[in-house]
């Protein structure tokens, strides 16, 4: 190797060092601010405490927040999946006209602002009259995480072997036990990575949800207005909290995937 | 027959999904763009016609339109840094990284991405603070005699997404790097080309849909969120999401409100279609990667 080439080779190492310290020190300022003892989020150093971890767990509407939070993850999570399988097996299995607008709608959602598709659908409910709180939140992230969801499983769906499902059939299943017995077990890798994902985007979601949550408030929307009612190490114990479960999950989802990019069984 | 039956009950949920939560509430939204704001006792009255009022006093109002032309030129900004930044970390990721190592490296570079926005942004506003810790370190190595305020500025507001947006452009380039031959690129040196034109030859040419899949990303967040300005602009940057959405909470004028919104809408298509047509790509084989 010549110099230039090790010192070409230094700079390019240096340099995603650089990229990884940018994504961390960020966080890391974050996360070590939780465990101050400063009753403001800054240094210098007051020694260790777990006390701002002891407000969450005294303050109801926070953990009215987490709680809603949870509640519309598994409410998202439950219908993307199936609104987004449905569909994933209509447009995988169907010919019908029609089909490639039909198509070209539902990965709609993948190139539009949130924000938008909260407006429109706050319009829209309080036109007919719904009240915006938990259930139009539900609904409006369902909008477009069952594209997600469709992607992630028409994806597994047409590598399936169809053959299986006649199989079965010839075996004296009907068309609706084949699929249940046959089709969904070998989907089940893209169904568990896809309520998951489902999941971390409702869990995750500010931009839409704010148009659509009413006067209740999910976790990232009780973390914004927290911050607007001034710093506080409080904010940083929750975002230790919030890092934790949305890390964990995606992690969770990356384990899952690349077991699933492995030729299946 | 059976088929036709099976298909017919099967479109019944993608269709509620399709009108019921995209088509009818935006179709909703462009209508009230075009009716004016009226008192309750009056809408569907002989005031209530159609009418482009709203989308007159977006163009007429340069308090308007200026945020609306800096939101879009911003995430412009954003957009091409944030490629410029990730493409040599997910070119290393793709191809010099191996093993072991690589998947670790990898897996260094995906945690953060899970990270929430609000928490990332908050990150910031925790550093660029007056009692913040780039003032805390700037002055105790002595660069800085008093703190200064970086916060409420458009410089601090384009910092935050640019760190937010950052990894949803670099993991779709990575996922298009990720299937480029090498032996292309070796193939290319030995016939004696520069790494500038195997850049520009074959690994840009080869990294195109990834790019735009990012850049759609990336472009899509800057300009749709309301989260980074508020918290790092506060009053002293204001972007456009929070015109709208002072239009629908503070001055309770929901067709104007709507006639933004759907502004923005279009602006957001043009740029993908801008974006494919550039590129000659299909929206399906952007979303593959």
């Amino acid at each position: 190797m010549s110099g230039a080439q090790r010192v070409a080779r230094v700079a390019y190492h240096t340099y995603v060092a650089l990229f990884l310290l940018y994504l961390y020190v960020p966080l890391a300022v974050v996360m070590t601010l939780a465990f101050n003892a400063n009753p403001l989020p800054a240094f210098p150093w007051q020694g260790f405490t777990l006390a701002w971890f002891r407000e969450i767990a005294a303050d109801p509407f926070l953990l009215r927040a987490i709680w809603n939070s949870l509640v519309v993850g598994v409410g998202v999570s439950v219908l993307s999946v199936t609104v987004g399988t449905v569909t994933a097996f209509v447009l995988v299995r169907y010919q019908f006209p029609g089909k490639g607008l039909l198509y070209a709608l539902a990965l709609s959602p993948l190139i539009m602002p949130g924000v938008i598709l909260g407006i429109s659908m706050l319009v829209f409910f309080s036109e007919i009259g719904l009240e915006m709180g938990l259930a139009t939140t539900v609904l409006g992230q369902s909008s477009f995480i069952i594209s997600f969801v469709l992607l992630i499983v028409s994806a597994r769906l047409q590598k399936f072997d169809r053959s299986l499902e006649e199989a079965a059939q010839d075996l004296g299943a009907t068309p609706f036990q084949a699929i249940w017995r046959v089709t969904l077990p070998a989907l089940r890798p893209a169904l568990v990575a896809s309520s998951v994902v489902a999941f971390l985007l409702s869990f995750d979601n500010f931009n839409t949800t704010l148009f659509l949550i009413g006067n209740e408030a999910t976790l990232p929307i009780h973390i914004y207005s927290a911050v607007r009612l001034g710093l506080s190490p409080k904010i940083n114990a929750i975002s230790v909290v919030f890092i934790i479960v949305t890390v964990g999950l995606g992690v969770a989802y990356e384990v899952i995937r690349r077991r699933e990019d492995a030729p299946a069984a | 027959m059976a088929e036709r039956r099976a298909l017919g009950l099967l479109l019944v949920l993608p269709l509620l999904w399709i009108g019921g939560l995209l088509a009818v509430p935006q179709i909703r939204m462009l209508e009230l763009s075009f009716r004016r704001k009226l008192p309750l006792l009056q809408v569907g009255g002989p005031e209530d016609v159609y009418t482009v009022e709203n989308y007159l006093r977006f163009a007429e109002n340069p308090l308007y339109w200026k945020v609306f032309l800096k939101t879009v030129a911003s995430a412009v900004l954003i957009t091409f840094v944030a490629f410029l930044i990730a493409f040599p970390i997910a070119y290393f990721l793709a191809k010099v990284a191996r093993g072991t190592w690589g998947t670790r490296l990898f897996l260094a570079i995906v945690v953060p991405f899970w990270v929430n926005e609000i928490v990332r942004t908050f990150a910031w506003l925790l550093i660029l603070s007056e009692q913040g810790v780039l003032n805390q370190v700037l002055v105790a190595v002595g660069l800085l005699r008093a703190p200064g305020s970086y916060l409420y500025t458009e410089g601090a507001v384009i910092l935050g997404m640019a760190y937010a947006y950052m990894l949803f452009m670099l993991f779709p380039l990575y996922a298009s790097l990720e299937n480029l031959d090498f032996s292309l690129v070796e193939a290319a040196q030995d016939l004696g080309a520069g790494w500038v034109r195997v850049l520009r030859h074959i690994i840009l040419p080869h990294c195109v849909p990834g790019a735009v899949a990012g850049s759609i990303m990336v472009f899509m967040l800057a300009v749709g969120t309301y989260v980074v300005p508020a918290m790092l602009g506060g009053k002293g940057a204001i972007w456009f999401v929070q015109l709208i959405y002072s239009r629908f909470y503070d001055a309770l004028n929901w067709n104007l409100g709507s006639a933004f919104a759907f502004s923005l809408l279009v602006l957001s298509l043009a740029f993908v279609g801008a974006l494919l047509r550039m590129f000659r790509l299909s929206v399906g084989r952007v979303l593959q990667s």
